[in-house]
C-alpha cells in the first residue's frame, strides 16, 4: 500500500485528455445512481403503499418487472462508467507492469481509483436524485400525483443503492485489469487480434430459443408451480432473455463489422467496419439500451393496445400506461447517457488518431460518417434484436394487437424513431469535442 | 540547374497569445529538395512546418504552393475545409508516432488517402501494396499495426504519405521514436520514397545525423530563420544527392490516381 497511495495520487492528475477523463465516468456513475434511486423508490412504493394493495399485488408485480427490465441497462451503464475509468489508465498500468509493478500493486491501484471515482459519482447521483424528487412526486398514479413522500427511498435502501454502484465500479475495474496483468505488451501496443465470438453467439442463441420455448409453455408449468412462482419465473425469463440478447449482440456486431470492412468502398466504411470488428463489445454496450426500449415498446405497446380495444380504461390501465411510459423514459435517458458518455470518452481517447486523420485531410463529413456508422449499425441490430425478442416472448399478444389494433404498430414505430433520434442527438452532442481536437484546442 | 520552387513562404507571422512563434519567416523550397528544419524546443520549427503544410493558418504572410501540373495556390486565406482538401490532394505526412489506425491492416492504412480521394478499394489497395513492397514490406500487407515493429510501422506511414503521389511530404521527427539502426533504415525509406522519386521532403528533426542526410538544413530560433545551408553555401546542394545509394534501380511507382480514375 506504501507504493500504491503515492502512485494513485500521481495518477489522479489530469491526463492529456484533461479533466473530462475523470468527469465523464463521474457523470455516468451519478446518472446511474440517480436513476437507480428513482427506480428503487418507485418499486418500493408499489410494493408497500396501501393504495397499491387494492389490485391484489398486481402493482408490485409490475413494478418488479420494470425493475428487472431496467436493472440490466442500469448495471451496464455503471459497468461502462467503470470501464471508462480503467481504460484511461490501462496504458499507464501496462507501462507500470512492464517496469515491474506487481499484479497486486496494479490491482490495488485500479480498485482504489475506480472506487474513489464511483463513490464521487454516487454522491453526486444522490444530489441529482434529490433534485429530481419533486418531479418524480408529480407522476400520476392512483388517480393523482403520488407525492414526494411516497417515492422517496428510505436511508437503508439509499445506502444499499450507493454501495451497489461503488461495488459495480470496483468489480468492473478489477475485471478489466485482468488483460493488463496477463498481457501488458498486448495492451500497450494494442496488437491483440479481435477475439472470436462464435461460441458466445451459438450458446446465446441456443439459450434464447430455450427461453422462448419455456415462456410459450409457461401455462402448463403454471399448473404445476402455482401463479406466484410462475410469475416470478416469467420475470426471471424476461430478464434472462434480455441478458442473453446482450451476449449475442457483440458477435453480431463483430460479424457485421468484418463484412462491412471486407466490402467497404469508402474510407468511412472501412474505418467503421474495422472499428466495429475490433471493438464489438463496447460498440454493442453503447447502444444496448435500445434493445430494452424496443422490447418494452413491442410487449407493453401491444398489451396496452389490446386493453384499449377491450374498452378497459379504468385507473389500473391508466397507471400501467404511465408506468410503461416512465420505464421507457428512463430507458431512453440511459440510452442517451450511454451513447453520449462513451462516445465522448472514445473521441478523447482517440485524440491522436483524429489529429492524424485531420493532417491527412480527411473531410469533416467523412469522419462524421465513420463515427455515425459505428454507432448506428449496432443500434439497428439492438432495435431489431429487442423487437424480435419481444415478438417471440409475447407472440400471442403481439399477434392479436396487430390484428385488432394496427395503430399499435405506429406507436412502436414512433418509439423506434424517438430512440434513433435520441442517439443521433447524443452523437451530435460530441461533435464539438472532435472539432476542438481538429483545431488543436483540446 | 536550380529546380523550380514548390513552396514559397514570405513574411510568415504566427502569434500564440504573447508568444510570437513565427516572426517574419521567408523561405523558398524547391522541387526535389530534402529540407531539414532544426531548432531547439519552442523555436518555432513545428509551427513553421504546420503553416507550410496548411495545417494551421499564419496570422500574416503568404505561402504559395506550386505543385507540378497545377496552378500556383495561395494557402493563406483558405478555409479549414479548403486546407483539408489541399492536404488530402497535394501533401503527404509522416509523424513521429506514425498515427496509423491500429484496427486497420498495413495495406488498408496505406490505401486510406486514396480511398479519401475516391479511388476504388481494389485499386487503392493495389497501389498501396506496390508502395509497401517497394519499402520492404512485401508479405506484411495483411498485418495489423500492432503486429509490426516500430520501423515497419513507420514505413507503412511513409507509404501512406506517398501513395497519392503527393509532390511534397512533411515529416515531424519521423525517426524520433526509433533506435539508431532502425532510424537509419526508415530515413533511407523516406528519402527513397520522396526525393528518390523527384518529390520534396520537409522534415523537422532534432537529430543532426538525420539532418545531415538532407540536401539542405534550415535552422530556426525564436521564430526566425537563423541559418540556411542553401544560402550559406556557395552553390546550392544538388537535390538528387538525397537518393540513397542502395535504392532499387526500378522502384515501382504507382500510376497517378487521377489517371486511375
Amino acid at each position: 500500500m506504501s507504493t500504491v497511495l503515492p502512485l494513485a495520487r500521481l495518477f489522479s492528475r489530469p491526463a492529456r485528455q484533461g479533466r473530462a477523463a475523470i468527469a465523464l465516468p463521474v457523470v455516468a456513475f451519478a446518472v446511474t445512481t440517480a436513476l437507480l434511486l428513482v427506480v428503487a423508490g418507485g418499486a418500493r412504493m408499489f410494493l408497500v403503499d396501501p393504495r397499491a394493495g387494492a389490485e391484489g399485488g398486481l402493482y408490485g408485480i409490475l413494478a418488479v418487472l420494470a425493475l428487472v427490465l431496467l436493472a440490466v441497462p442500469l448495471v451496464t451503464l455503471g459497468a461502462a462508467a467503470a470501464r471508462l475509468t480503467s481504460r484511461r489508465r490501462n496504458d499507464r498500468l501496462a507501462t507500470l507492469r512492464l517496469l515491474g509493478a506487481s499484479t497486486r500493486e496494479l490491482w490495488s491501484l485500479t480498485v482504489l481509483e475506480a472506487t474513489a471515482i464511483a463513490a464521487a459519482g454516487a454522491v453526486a447521483g444522490v444530489a441529482l436524485y434529490a433534485a429530481l424528487l419533486p418531479l418524480v412526486g408529480l407522476l400520476p398514479f392512483f388517480g393523482g400525483p403520488v407525492g414526494v413522500g411516497a417515492v422517496v427511498v428510505d436511508p437503508l435502501l439509499g445506502a444499499g443503492v450507493v454501495a451497489s454502484v461503488v461495488l459495480i465500479g470496483a468489480v468492473s475495474a478489477a475485471a478489466s485489469l485482468r488483460k493488463v496483468a496477463v498481457t501488458p505488451l498486448g495492451v500497450r501496443t494494442r496488437s491483440e487480434a479481435p477475439a472470436k465470438r462464435t461460441t458466445a453467439f451459438v450458446v446465446g442463441g441456443v439459450l434464447i430459443v430455450g427461453v422462448v420455448m419455456l415462456v410459450s409453455n409457461l401455462g402448463a408449468l403454471g399448473q404445476l408451480l402455482g401463479p406466484a412462482v410462475t410469475l416470478a419465473v416469467l420475470l426471471g425469463l424476461f430478464a434472462g432473455a434480455l441478458a442473453l440478447l446482450n451476449l449475442i449482440g457483440a458477435p453480431i456486431v463483430a460479424a457485421r463489422g468484418r463484412a462491412m470492412a471486407r466490402h467497404a468502398r469508402t474510407a468511412a466504411q472501412l474505418v467503421a467496419g474495422r472499428e466495429l470488428a475490433a471493438h464489438a463489445g463496447p460498440a454493442w454496450r453503447r447502444v444496448s439500451g435500445m434493445a430494452l426500449v424496443s422490447f418494452i415498446a413491442v410487449v407493453a405497446g401491444s398489451g396496452l393496445a389490446i386493453a384499449d380495444v377491450a374498452g378497459d380504461a379504468g385507473p389500473l390501465m391508466s397507471d400501467i400506461r404511465t408506468g410503461v411510459l416512465v420505464t421507457l423514459g428512463i430507458a431512453f435517458v440511459l440510452l442517451a447517457c450511454a451513447v453520449g458518455v462513451t462516445q465522448a470518452a472514445s473521441v478523447l481517447e482517440e485524440r491522436e488518431l483524429i489529429v492524424g486523420l485531420d493532417r491527412l485531410g480527411i473531410p469533416d463529413a467523412e469522419l462524421r460518417r465513420a463515427r455515425r456508422i459505428t454507432v448506428m449499425v449496432p443500434l439497428r441490430w439492438a432495435s431489431v434484436g429487442g423487437a424480435a425478442l419481444g415478438l417471440m416472448l409475447a407472440f400471442p399478444i403481439v399477434g392479436i394487437s396487430l390484428i385488432v389494433a394496427p395503430l399499435s404498430v405506429l406507436t412502436i414505430a414512433l418509439t423506434f424513431a424517438a430512440g434513433f433520434a435520441l442517439v443521433a442527438a447524443a452523437l451530435a452532442s460530441t461533435r464539438p469535442i472532435v472539432t476542438g481536437i481538429r483545431r488543436g484546442a483540446l | 540547374m536550380t529546380s523550380s520552387p514548390v513552396l514559397t513562404a514570405s513574411g510568415l507571422v504566427k502569434q500564440y497569445g504573447a508568444l510570437r512563434a513565427l516572426d517574419g519567416v521567408s523561405l523558398t523550397i524547391r522541387a526535389g529538395e530534402s529540407v531539414a528544419v532544426m531548432g531547439a524546443s519552442g523555436s518555432g520549427k513545428t509551427t513553421l512546418l504546420h503553416c507550410l503544410a496548411a495545417v494551421i493558418a499564419p496570422d500574416a504572410g503568404s505561402i504559395v504552393l506550386s505543385a507540378p501540373g497545377s496552378a500556383p495556390l495561395e494557402l493563406v486565406g483558405l478555409s479549414e475545409s479548403e486546407r483539408s482538401r489541399v492536404r488530402r490532394e497535394a501533401l503527404g505526412f509522416v509523424f513521429q508516432e506514425h498515427l496509423l489506425l491500429p484496427e486497420l491492416t498495413a495495406v488498408e492504412n496505406a490505401a486510406l488517402p486514396l480511398l479519401l480521394k475516391g479511388l476504388r478499394r481494389q485499386d487503392a489497395e493495389r497501389h498501396a501494396a506496390v508502395w509497401l513492397a517497394s519499402l520492404g514490406l512485401a508479405g506484411l500487407e495483411g498485418r495489423r499495426i500492432g503486429q509490426l515493429s516500430g520501423g515497419q510501422a513507420q514505413r507503412v506511414a511513409i507509404a501512406r504519405a506517398q501513395v497519392t503521389g503527393a509532390p511534397v511530404v512533411f515529416a515531424d521527427e519521423p525517426t524520433g521514436a526509433l533506435d539508431s539502426a532502425t532510424s537509419s533504415e526508415v530515413l533511407d525509406a523516406l528519402l527513397l520514397a520522396t526525393t528518390g522519386q523527384g518529390r520534396t521532403l520537409v522534415m523537422v528533426t532534432h537529430d543532426a545525423d538525420v539532418a545531415r542526410r538532407c540536401s539542405r538544413i534550415v535552422r530556426v530560433s525564436d521564430g526566425r530563420i537563423v541559418g540556411d545551408s542553401a544560402r550559406d553555401a556557395a552553390e546550392p546542394a544538388p537535390p538528387a544527392s538525397a537518393t540513397p545509394a542502395h535504392a532499387p534501380t526500378s522502384t515501382p511507382t504507382p500510376t497517378s490516381t487521377e489517371a486511375a480514375r
